[in-house]
């Protein structure tokens, strides 16, 4: 108890809410459309496979470039790609197209990130990652999100990316990087306290900014 | 009761609302007394919805030309593998479509290499051949005609002498062995994909340990000047190791930890 008592309990419905933002959910159309799409691409269709292309095409590189940085991200979402559409002829429908994707380009930037361990993200780096779209919010946040979520080893910057970033629950974590259900809460729990750490002054700067605010 | 250290533990269960009533309610009781947890909770929000505010990115505009450049690169490829590559990839389809277990063509495929590497009509290397394909059936290629190969088969025939003929079949061998080994790498290249990267790292630890030991093998046998085909017995039988190793996971995906 190191700061006078504050009621947050009694403050957080204003500023706070431990109700997590929802990402639009995959609907029946979304994956009616998908089977169509993969139909089509495994006909060799062109157009079919530009337009899956497009559809995955932010999630795919924005996934690739938080976990292996900036330099390879292209490189890798090149990779991931080639994988989906020579890959097309053996998906199933056993998990969502969109859970198969997510895992194939897990495991190739995890499995790049790996190969090159000295490859690793830093500043300089980071000031080449394309500025994200923020609602509302000071750009500069994002930015040290981003930063700090670079400094994260591989691991936990996969299940910040895909629970936090990408919103899925983890249940669909686990699928998607083969672990148990627990591997991914406890992965997302020890990642965040490091996020907590990297971001200490930022963030304890934004609680006495609210106080001020507030009072 | 609740203190700091369930804070600890149980923070990000309840601001993602995993947390049962009843422990939430409790930790919302230390949350009112005491002012760090309050700012560990407080922080652990700010930094899920920032995370959950950060968009996807967009890729480069020419990612879509350089993907269709490469897809166009790997079917002129494949166009141009050996025919050992397709029979395989046939063979893999039935497994999946008939979920026929992974042994079964394993076993048979092993088999065909077998029959395949051997040199044909030339005794002094037949001891490589299988003593029996039963089993093997209709994926079974005839010696000769699975490789890419352009050495025509029985190009050993012109050769000068006994010890001239058990080199060039000795050499053949190895070639074939090494070629099956790559077309196999590259039918696993697309099967890897859809593995994690541990998996992926203790399977290509297990791929390179039989590496270091064909190396061995090759420079105990150039220490030696060996050139009897039986001293190449344990090189061949690490390269059917991996021979083996590569079609179960061709076939059956990753190897489970321990094989």
């Amino acid at each position: 108890m190191d700061d006078e008592p504050v009621d947050i309990a009694a403050k957080k419905p204003a500023a706070l809410s431990v109700v997590r933002p929802q990402r639009r959910a995959s609907t029946a159309a979304d994956q009616g459309d998908d089977a169509v799409l993969v139909e089509a691409c495994r006909r060799g269709e062109k157009r079919a496979m530009e337009a899956l292309y497009h559809r995955y095409k932010r999630r795919v590189f924005g996934l690739v470039t938080r976990i292996v940085g900036p330099g390879d991200a292209e490189e890798v979402a090149q990779e991931v790609f080639v994988r989906i559409f020579r890959g097309l002829g053996r998906f199933r429908g056993d998990s969502q197209l969109s859970t198969w994707i997510y895992r194939l380009s897990v495991n190739a930037a995890l499995s790049h990130v790996t190969r090159r361990p000295r490859h690793e993200v830093d500043d300089e780096a980071l000031a080449h990652v394309p500025a994200p779209e923020v609602r509302g919010t000071d750009p500069t946040v994002s930015q040290r999100l981003e930063q700090a979520l670079a400094r994260l080893p591989a691991g936990y910057r996969a299940v910040i990316v895909l629970h936090d970033i990408h919103g899925m629950n983890h249940e669909e974590v686990a699928e998607i990087l083969g672990c148990q259900v627990g591997t991914s809460k406890s992965q997302l729990h020890k990642a965040r306290a490091r996020m907590r750490e990297l971001l200490g002054p930022e963030l304890a700067a934004e609680r006495a900014a609210q106080r001020g605010g507030g009072a | 009761m609740i203190g700091c250290r369930d804070t600890d533990r149980l923070v990000t269960a309840y601001v993602d609302g995993d947390l049962d009533e009843r422990r939430s309610s409790a930790l919302r009781g230390h949350l009112r007394v005491c002012t760090r947890c309050a700012a560990r909770v407080e922080d652990e929000v700010r930094l899920r919805d920032a995370a959950a505010r950060l968009e996807p990115l967009d890729p480069p505009a020419d990612l879509w030309q350089a993907i269709d450049a490469r897809l166009a690169e790997e079917e002129i490829a494949d166009a141009q593998r050996g025919r050992l590559w397709l029979w395989w990839q046939r063979g893999v389809d039935v497994v999946r479509r008939h979920a026929i277990p992974a042994g079964a063509l394993g076993a048979a495929a092993a088999a065909a290499l077998a029959i395949w590497i051997a040199p044909s009509g030339d005794e002094p290397a037949r001891r490589h051949a299988a003593p029996a394909v039963a089993g093997a059936g209709e994926v079974e290629p005839a010696a000769g005609e699975a490789g890419s190969s352009p050495e025509p088969d029985g190009a050993c025939a012109g050769a000068a002498g006994h010890d001239e003929l058990v080199l060039c079949q000795m050499h053949r061998s190895d070639r074939r062995y090494l070629q099956a080994i790559e077309e196999l790498s590259a039918a696993l290249a697309d099967e890897r994909s859809a593995w994690s990267a541990e998996d992926a790292a203790r399977f290509d630890a297990a791929i390179a340990e039989l590496d270091r030991a064909a190396q061995d093998e090759l420079k105990r046998l150039a220490a030696r000047g060996a050139a009897s085909p039986a001293d190449r017995d344990p090189l061949y039988a690490i390269y059917r190791a991996k021979i083996d190793l590569l079609s179960q996971a061709v076939v059956g995906g990753v190897p489970a930890e321990g094989r």
